[in-house]
């Protein structure tokens, strides 16, 4: 049995805390002995196991679209065509003309080693590498004529915008606003430094960075610039709302948040910002945030589960927002006189909708839900994706899983849904079950895009539900 | 029946199907990433190396044997990427914090030995194990681990000491060890 100074310095050393002075004794301590080295290995493993236990898993999804291309150079070419992108460009009369787009649009392979220098916790891509160590010298001679047809093809109104940041998945009217272009981007098309995207009526987009699981969702009627400051990332907010899951930034590189009205930094975290014409509001779901007013320079710092709101003639005063939500579940004929229903909703101060998908398919949700989702949130209240667990989800499991996982999928990206609100019933008691359960339908909402509030359960209701979400 | 279905992905993915590709990542995710957790001291790699550990696996399935246990023959390679990142890290922390490469240097042996030994559902094993802690052991692990307390805050939580809670927290990991021990996950070292 270890000692108790020894156990604390295992621990200080597990936590990164020991001195440099402590890390040379605790050093000594180890040189002499192998028990005390098979101790640390032992503890090591235990608290690594435990620190990615907590994690998502990693995305088969992100894994295939990185795997090297070893097929036929002609293919290469064509897949590169095929993945790029038609430009919409207004000539000097105003008339828009279709013209390609001057790069290779294909998805955003970042370079192994520029993800080497970062201590970024999420995906790479590193596709590229793989892709050019594949290619014959035939296939270098067919890019470069490749490259030789677009330069000459490309308009002069067309800019140079450098390597891709991140890519984009969207639903609605999305646009890019690229230099003096604006362009209807092609499903994930790649994102670069000074881009303007912008989201219209009841549209949405989720902006995936390329190295690491950082990603922004842009709800509608949002404009958001995305670029690079000397590898820091920088989001400009000029109007709308974004909801971030923000992967842990190298040190002294954070991820800054710029709104007309105030500017936040961020290490790694989830949270909300929604930017009107005079305030700014900031929600944590996990994590960290520092805001700070531009006129004044006053600044404040909200943790997890709290909230400011920043305008130019009040104080900033950070509030709670662990306040019990108070649900409304749908119904669909509610859901369809939506007008009516969100009158009641606003009168009981109801605070956060849901509408249960477990057993309908995806093409008999009601024709408005979306609708639905955005008027929910213009007048702040959230909007869940209801999920009931069976009561014989323990010996229907995979069928249940399977079910729940393809419809989440392909919901979270088509619907603005700000989390998933699941209930357990009281016959399921067996707690492993329900974990799996409740791990299953995380990592498929975490995987398909929706930026949620990493390991975070909230609990909403006795025993019996759980939400993960904003 | 694993074995049937898994070794029927590997012929499709070989024949330059993806989707099989798809399905033998979501099978054997877990366990590459387990075993790179286990041995990179820096947590904030494992993603990336098990993505690269998948890759090369792809790129080298030509070379697998049928019906010799694909898990076992990914596992070594996710070993081999975590070795390989792991003397990179050693390399860069030479530079800034010897001690701290120093000192997974003299571990290392232990490390791969115990890595080497992980076997069977680790994160389940491992939730279950939490679940047999004490309740104030219990409380704290999650806390620190699940709900980003660092001591100091758990320290105050409980009314405790940094250093009781520091102790505390190696006496829980210790008694998991001994649990998934006894569940035949994790060898007696």
């Amino acid at each position: 049995m270890a000692d108790y100074s020894f156990m604390h310095f295992v621990s200080g050393y597990l936590e990164g805390k020991l001195s440099r002075e402590e890390l040379k004794h605790f050093f000594e301590m180890l040189e002499k002995s192998p028990q005390n080295r098979e101790f640390l290995a032992q503890m090591a493993i235990i608290n690594r196991l435990l620190e990615t236990s907590k994690r998502p898993s990693v995305s088969s999804e992100q894994i295939i679209k990185a795997l090297p291309r070893n097929g036929d150079t002609v293919e290469i070419v064509l897949d590169q065509i095929r993945n790029s992108e038609d430009l919409v460009v207004e000539d000097a009369k105003g008339k828009v003309i279709n013209v390609r787009r001057g790069a290779f649009g294909r998805k955003t392979p970042a370079r192994r080693e520029s993800r080497k220098t970062s201590i970024s916790t999420g995906y790479e891509t590193p596709g590229i590498i793989y892709f050019f160590r594949t290619l014959t010298a035939a296939a270098a001679c067919a890019l470069v004529a490749f490259g030789i047809w677009r330069f000459s093809h490309q308009p002069a109104a067309v800019p140079s915008f450098g390597p891709a940041l991140a890519s984009i998945e969207f639903n609605g009217n999305v646009t890019i606003t690229r230099g003096n272009t604006t362009i209807q981007p092609a499903a994930n098309a790649s994102l670069y430094n000074g881009d303007v995207i912008t989201a219209a009526d009841q549209a949405m987009a989720v902006i995936r960075y390329s190295d690491e699981s950082t990603s922004i969702k842009l709800r509608e009627r949002s404009i958001l610039k995305i670029a690079d400051n000397q590898g820091a990332k920088y989001l400009s907010l000029n109007s709308g709302a974004i909801a971030a899951n923000v992967a842990h930034q190298p040190e002294g590189r954070p991820m800054i948040v710029a709104t007309p009205m105030a500017s936040a930094t961020v290490l790694g975290t989830s949270f909300n910002v929604k930017s009107r014409e005079d305030s700014t509001t900031l929600e944590v779901s996990s994590g960290k945030v520092r805001i700070t007013r531009d006129a004044d320079k006053n600044s404040a710092e909200v943790t997890t589960g709290d909230r400011v709101e920043v305008s130019s003639d009040s104080p900033m005063s950070v509030e709670s927002t662990t306040k019990n939500p108070v649900l409304g579940h749908l119904s669909a004929a509610q859901v369809a006189d939506i007008n009516k229903t969100m009158s009641t909703v606003k009168s009981w101060g109801i605070n956060t909708l849901t509408y249960n998908i477990t057993s309908v398919s995806p093409s008999a949700l009601p024709s408005n839900l979306k609708s639905a989702i955005t008027m929910a949130h213009r007048e702040d209240v959230k909007f869940y994706a209801k999920v009931d667990i069976p009561k014989d989800a323990g010996a229907g499991y995979d069928s249940f899983m399977k079910q729940i996982r393809d419809k989440l999928s392909q919901l979270t990206k088509e619907y603005d849904f700000d989390g998933v609100y699941v209930t357990r019933p009281r016959e399921l008691t067996d707690d492993i079950q329900f974990n799996r359960i409740m791990t299953g339908i995380y990592r498929t909402v975490y995987n398909s895009g929706l930026a949620i509030a990493m390991g975070v359960q909230r609990e909403v209701s006795s025993d019996e539900a759980w939400a993960f979400g904003y | 029946m694993e074995n049937i279905n898994i070794e029927d992905y590997v012929k499709k993915t070989l024949d330059g199907d993806l989707e099989s590709y798809r399905k033998i990542i979501e099978t054997f995710e877990p366990r590459v990433r387990v075993v790179i957790a286990s041995m990179i001291p820096d947590s904030s790699l494992v993603d990336d190396l098990t993505q690269e550990a998948f890759i090369t696996a792809y790129q080298r399935l030509s070379t697998y044997k049928p019906d010799t246990h694909l898990g076992a023959w990914l596992a070594q390679i996710a070993r081999n990427c975590a070795q390989n990142e792991r003397r990179r890290w050693y390399r860069k922390n030479d530079m800034k914090e010897r001690y701290r490469a120093e000192i997974e240097r003299t571990i290392e042996v232990d490390v791969d030995k115990m890595a080497g030994s992980l076997s069977g559902d680790v994160l389940d094993a491992l939730h279950q194990c939490i679940k047999t802690l004490g309740e104030m052991a219990r409380k704290v692990v999650e806390g620190f681990y699940f709900k980003e307390r660092d001591v100091k805050e758990l320290a105050n939580d409980f009314s405790l000491t940094a250093g009781a809670v520091r102790v505390m927290l190696c006496r829980a990991r210790q008694a998991i060890a001994e649990c998934l021990q006894r569940k035949g996950v994790l060898s007696n070292g």
